[in-house]
């Protein structure tokens, strides 16, 4: 019933833990897959190990979480070493972020080493300094000299993460499935945005501000979805603020044919993924379905 | 609706410990459980987890081992001090004749839960052990409300030796239904060994490097378990489960680096 396929394999139903929450190690993407997850995304390796930007690097809004990590990760060597020997039969996405397309090239290379089922490249970060959205990386442009660079090293289905709040998304999203992508993430943390502390009168964040994530940003990727579906071919995996079965189902009928679920951890812990997965098969045998795929896009003409 | 407001208190009172640490009490009342410990947060400076050495008032004690710590020596009674929390899950108390062994800064969570099994009229034995005499904290304190055993590695004070032996010796002479524990690894490793050839269950507090101390982030794994949420007090057989238990730990960035 809620079974799909990424890249020939088979998940169990379509929920994808996000880049960045957990799975800094490999016991943990282990620990999720078993909670229900679908697949699971490692934390973003980058070329050189980053300790982050200083705390608090998460913080609480009325409608979803900011954070502000600052990719930190033990960096490419290590962290492959970490996530090398994968086992379980969830697949596993190896996400990696550069700096610029060099950077994304001996990243791709480097991953092509190991097992997975797929890379995911973020080229939208809000909140990182040289990253993403700081450095203009999802202009049309950029990305579609990055993705070519990647396809260049690599045969392992490559995933490009957009944000919604990447300036002309859909573009940016054409010219990644032109370029050669093998399917889109949308999306990324929107912003950035800001919490000041009254009593201290100061920003909460050890950086500052940091990308949005949670309930507050799902309208806005659901009809990123929604529009990117119109214009392109290969899958598309909407994330932000999938909380409940019903919130996959919209996302699925939006166009997407999987969903990357994170804040919800925060929400409703580590079983999210099951219950999410749950929900969502009991909404479909309540309303007629058969299978999931039936909804796919279904909100179109 | 946030669950972990950030909550700015008061400092009431400034005692320096040693040269090494120093204790701070908030004119604030935390509706806390023994183990469960609190985000501080200095604007500018970071959030690092501290436990809690009693609820009301709050109070914390701080050793000073980093650029952190460092810059919590210039608080003074009245400035203002921020956290989030209480988080994590405490210690469980159940049994009547207890063992409480801590070793260095892990006076701090024991300490507040000593107080409690004083309040439910146990029967509390506790082991402090520190490098040498003048390290040792808390000593007054845990004398008003326990059977007080001191150990120095030096022998400078107290019974010569470490925090473990010292246990050792009080298991042999004294029945101990529970033994918790706080302190360096490697001691609480030796310790949980112990208290499994005696069959003794007994509960740890364990530290790893926090971000986010909700359970998101990742940064505090042990196993397949987060310290800052499934933890930071695991019992000893589970902690003996975790291969990187008394041996390896993550620093910021992830890297797996020796204890």
């Amino acid at each position: 019933m809620i079974e799909i396929k990424l890249f020939e394999k088979k998940m169990k139903n379509p929920t994808i833990l996000a880049s960045g929450i957990l799975g800094m190690t490999k016991q943990s993407l282990e620990r999720i897959a078993k909670e229900g997850a679908g697949a699971v995304t490692t934390k973003s390796l980058t070329l050189e190990p980053r300790s982050g930007h200083p705390g608090p690097n998460i913080i609480e809004t009325d409608c979803g979480l900011l954070n502000a990590m600052g990719y930190s990760n033990p960096g490419i060597k290590d962290g492959l070493e970490e996530f090398s020997d994968w086992k379980m039969k969830e697949p596993l996405i190896i996400s990696i972020a550069g700096k610029e397309v060099n950077e994304f090239s001996k990243l791709a290379a480097a991953v092509s080493k190991i097992k997975c089922t797929a890379m995911e490249a973020v080229i939208s970060c809000p909140h990182t300094p040289g990253y993403g959205l700081m450095s203009g990386q999802s202009d049309p442009e950029s990305v579609s000299k990055t993705v070519k660079a990647i396809k260049k090293k690599t045969k392992i289905p490559l995933i490009v993460k957009l944000s919604p709040s990447t300036p002309g998304e859909v573009a940016a999203a054409k010219a990644a499935e032109e370029a050669g992508a093998d399917a889109i993430n949308m999306g990324n943390t929107i912003g950035p945005g800001m919490r000041i502390d009254l009593e201290r009168k100061k920003p909460l964040l050890g950086f500052s501000c940091g990308g949005l994530s949670g309930p507050a940003m799902k309208p806005i990727a659901l009809r990123c979805v929604y529009d990117i579906y119109k214009e392109i071919d290969i899958p598309i995996i909407g994330t932000g603020g999938v909380t409940t079965g019903e919130d996959m189902i919209e996302y699925m009928m939006a166009g997407a044919s999987a969903v990357g679920i994170g804040t919800a951890v925060h929400y409703r812990g580590m079983s999210s993924f099951r219950r999410i997965s749950n929900e969502a098969g009991t909404w479909l045998e309540e309303h007629g379905y058969k299978n999931i795929k039936e909804i796919i896009g279904a909100a179109h003409d | 609706m946030t669950e972990y407001p950030v909550i700015t208190a008061k400092i009431k009172k400034v005692h320096k410990e040693n040269g090494l640490s120093t204790t701070y009490e908030l004119n604030y009342k935390i509706n806390a459980e023994p183990g469960q410990f609190i985000m501080l947060w200095i604007p500018g400076k970071g959030e690092r987890p501290m436990g809690i050495a009693d609820n009301d008032p709050l109070t914390i004690t701080v050793a000073h081992i980093g650029p952190f710590t460092e810059e919590m020596r210039k608080l003074r009674e009245g400035n203002a001090i921020s956290f989030r929390g209480p988080m994590g899950k405490g210690f469980t108390l159940d049994k009547h004749d207890i063992l409480l062994v801590a070793g260095g800064t892990g006076v701090v969570p024991m300490h507040f839960l000593a107080k409690k099994a004083k309040d439910k009229g146990l029967n509390i034995h506790a082991v402090l052990g520190a490098k040498t005499k003048n390290q040792i904290i808390y000593e007054k304190r845990f004398g008003k409300i326990s059977k007080l055993l001191l150990t120095t590695d030096d022998g400078s004070k107290g019974r010569k030796g470490n925090a473990v032996e010292g246990a050792k010796e009080i298991l042999k002479k004294h029945r101990i239904e529970a033994v918790y524990s706080c302190g360096p690894e490697r001691m609480m490793k030796a310790l949980a060994e112990l208290c499994k050839k005696k069959k003794i269950p007994c509960q740890l507090s364990l530290e790893r490097y926090m971000k986010c101390g909700t359970g998101i982030c990742g940064s505090c794994m042990i196993g397949e378990k987060m310290v800052c949420k499934d933890g930071p007090v695991f019992s000893g057989e589970e902690a003996l489960s975790f291969k990187e238990f008394g041996k390896t730990k993550r620093d910021a960035s992830g890297r797996t680096v020796s204890l």
